[in-house]
Parts: C-alpha cells; structure tokens; sequence
C-alpha cells in the first residue's frame, strides 16, 4: 500500500522519488504509532499552512516530518545528542544525496531540531513553524478547535491514533532513556520525571549559583 | 554609562562600525550597566571561542546579536506575551534590517539571539549561534572556564565587571518575564521561576498530553 500522491483532507502527499524513500525510511525505522502520528502532524500542518495561507515547500515540509522523530529509533538515535537534533541530522544528511541546496538543508534541520521549542519556532519560517504546529495539535491537542470535525474524521480514519495517549509518553521515553541528560532545559526533561522515578532535574538556578565564577 | 571606547581586548577587536556603534547606544540606552557589562563580555567570550577553535563568522553580526541578546528583558523591548529571546529576536531584526541587510543575516541574527537558551540545539547550528550560546554558557553557568585564560578573564573583567553576578542576574532575568511567565514553559527559564515564586506552578507536558482535547 503506498500513500504517495494519495489526497487525503484536501491534501495531497507529496509523490517525488525524495518524499517516497522518506516516507519508506519511516516505515523500516518507525513503529506504526510513529507512522501514524507522523503522517497526521504532515496533513495537521498542511491544513494551517493552507488556513492561513502560508507559502511553504510541500516537500520540504513534508521529509521534515517523515524525519521529525526518527531520533526516537534505535537506527537514528545517537547515544549523546538529543533526540530532534538525531532526527534533523538524519534529513539533512538524506536530503544531501539529492542535491538540495545548502539552504534548504539548514531550514529542515532547524525544522525538526525545534519541533519541540514552544515560543521560538512559531516565529520562525513557515516550514518551521507549520512542523510545530502540526506535532502540538496532534500531542497536546493545540489548536484542536480549528481543526474541522470532516477532516479530523477523514485522517483519523487513515492514520489512527493507536491510543496516542497511553502510547506516546512510553515511546518519547524508550527514545531516549539512555541519554535523560539531552532533555536538560527541554519538555522532555517532563517525560523523563512521568517515567522515571526519583528523577533528578538538573536546574539551571543551581548552575548560575555553583559556576566556577567566583562572583 | 560613557560609551565604550575600548577598541580591542584580549586579543579580539571590538566592532566600531556605524551598526555596531548604534547598537551599543541601544543597549546602554536601554539597558542597564549590569547586562551591558554581561553583554560585551559575551560577545568577548563567543569571539575567543571562536578564535581558538578557528571558525569562520560574521564578527559584527555577532556582535549585534550580542548586544541584543538580552535586550527582550527590558522595559522598553519586551512584549506582554513573547518569550524575551524572541523580543530581543525581533529588535535585532528590525534594526538591522533598517540598516539594509539581507535577509539571510537577518534570520542569522534572529536565530543566534532566540536560541541562546535553547540547550542542545544551538551549539549544532551556524557558527554565529553556536558561538553566542558558547559566551553566554561561560559567562551565565561558567561552562567552558577551563579553556578561558587566566590573563583573558582578568583583562576582561578588569574592562567590564561582573557586578556581583551570582547574586543579581536571577533576578534581572526575572524582572524581564514575571509578567508573562508562561512563556517559561518547556525551557530553562522556568528554573528562574520556580526559584523566585513560592509555589511556582510548573506546566507539565506529559499532563498536556493526557489531558488533550483528543478522546484517545
């Protein structure tokens, strides 16, 4: 079964070669959940870029996606970095081999370095932005009013939530609970407190007051 | 406040072009002595770092973006609702694009100053962010001390003081957001609130999570 060039919500899924080998990296690597959810955050996003008129590049934003958590897996996840900076080299260094140019290889990366900074990569360009937006709707349910009843319908129906909210924290975690320290300073330093008992936060007051500075 | 007429320090020059000057105006404008002396000893770190590990940059657009760093946790910068990154972010672009500059050094400068708190990023993006996230690492946690020299910290803040640094800079840096402390959520700046506020509540993601508007 192939999805590419399918519309699914009044949006199409990009068909390139390029958007057909991510999308099938995604299925070697990733869990259904993670298909699953990734291919709603691409239609999520699409349907705000639409909404609101946005000019984005379908494909770019698109790869973005099929990428933006495949950090999480065992093939992608390095054993120091956090878990979206894995997943933007991944794009980056797939995108490479097709040529593209240097500047659109730097916007996917910062795409999927930032899909979890809340407050920064809503001002960033349209890709950037559109990728958080989608990720944040289908988590955490954020802008789950502008969604219509149709199109929620319609892509649930292909792309299934697989009982997101039992599932996901668990997933987030196995993704990096060999490396908990990457989530310093991030929303998943919240993750690790859920699972891990007796976690111990690093806290940044702490730093300030206990550097090596003697003032 | 005078202006600074320090042309060079511990090796680096201080940029003295009509940007670089007006910008500096800015800060001492707005600014108060305490986050202009962390300011330039910012833009004096990032650039030995980035003199001792050879790396190619912009010296002036990172010293615009240094000067600008803190600026979003002023009186006269801050929004009621953005994350002060973001409201030095957007100063620093505005002024430099009414200085004329492409588009690309605009977004190199509006990324350097929005991801300097953004831990884990920053350091694997351009140069110029990856170097002021370095300076302010060193000048705010102390991160990198050991590659500082002893003779470069003295000559630095002999020219600019660290004002009792420990003491003050929580505060300052939560004078800049206790009126919109929810745009803490999610990054380091939150340990500051829960620091300064009994009780601070913590948004937490897992609890967005369970707790979204989804049946499932």
């Amino acid at each position: 079964m192939t999805i590419s060039g399918k519309t699914i919500a009044g949006i199409k899924i990009p068909d390139s070669a390029m958007a057909s080998q991510a999308t099938e990296l995604l299925r070697e690597h990733g869990s259904e959940l993670l298909y699953n959810h990734t291919l709603r955050v691409f239609l999520f996003a699409s349907l705000n870029g639409q909404q609101n008129n946005l000019r984005y590049d379908p494909e770019l934003l698109y790869v973005s996606t099929m990428f933006h958590d495949l950090g999480l897996t065992v093939h992608y996840r390095s054993d120091d970095k956090r878990f979206e900076v894995d997943g933007a080299n991944a794009a980056r260094d797939f995108l490479r081999g097709y040529g593209v140019s240097p500047q659109s290889l730097q916007l996917v990366w910062d795409t999927i370095a930032l899909h979890t900074s809340p407050g920064i990569a809503e001002y960033k360009e349209p890709e950037v932005a559109l990728l958080n937006y989608g990720a944040a709707l289908d988590v955490i349910g954020k802008g789950y009013d502008q969604l219509s009843n149709a199109n929620r319908e319609e892509i649930i129906k292909h792309f299934p939530r697989n009982e997101l909210k039992k599932n996901m924290i668990n997933t987030f975690f196995d993704g990096f609970k060999h490396k908990p320290h990457t989530t310093y300073g991030s929303i998943n330093a919240d993750i690790c407190a859920c699972m891990i008992p007796g976690f111990q936060r690093k806290d940044y007051c702490d730093l300030i007051l206990h550097s090596p500075w003697s003032e | 406040m005078p202006v600074n007429k320090i042309k060079s320090l511990a090796g680096i020059v201080i940029p003295d072009s009509t940007i670089a000057t007006q910008a500096t105006e800015l800060l001492l404008t707005h600014g108060t002595e305490f986050i202009y002396n962390h300011s330039l000893r910012v833009f004096l770190f990032s650039s030995l770092n980035g003199k001792r590990n050879n790396l190619q940059y912009d010296a002036e657009l990172l010293y615009v973006a240094s000067v600008f760093h803190d600026l979003g946790l002023t009186k006269h910068y801050s929004s009621p609702d953005l994350r002060f990154e973001v409201d030095g972010a957007n100063a620093a672009r505005d002024f430099l694009k009414s200085h004329g500059l492409p588009k690309e050094s605009l977004q190199l400068v509006w990324d350097t100053i929005a991801l300097h708190t953004t831990i884990g990023v920053a350091e694997h993006k351009e140069n110029e962010v990856a170097l002021m996230y370095s300076g302010v690492g060193l000048d705010v946690m102390g991160d990198g001390y050991e590659n500082l020299s002893a003779e470069h910290r003295e000559e630095i803040i002999h020219a600019f003081p660290r004002n009792d640094f420990k003491k003050n800079i929580i505060p300052t840096f939560f004078g800049g957001f206790e009126h919109k402390t929810e745009t803490t959520f999610g990054n380091i700046k939150a340990d500051v609130c829960a620091f300064m506020t009994p009780n601070f509540h913590r948004k937490n993601f897992c609890d967005c999570i369970l707790h979204s508007p989804w049946s499932e």
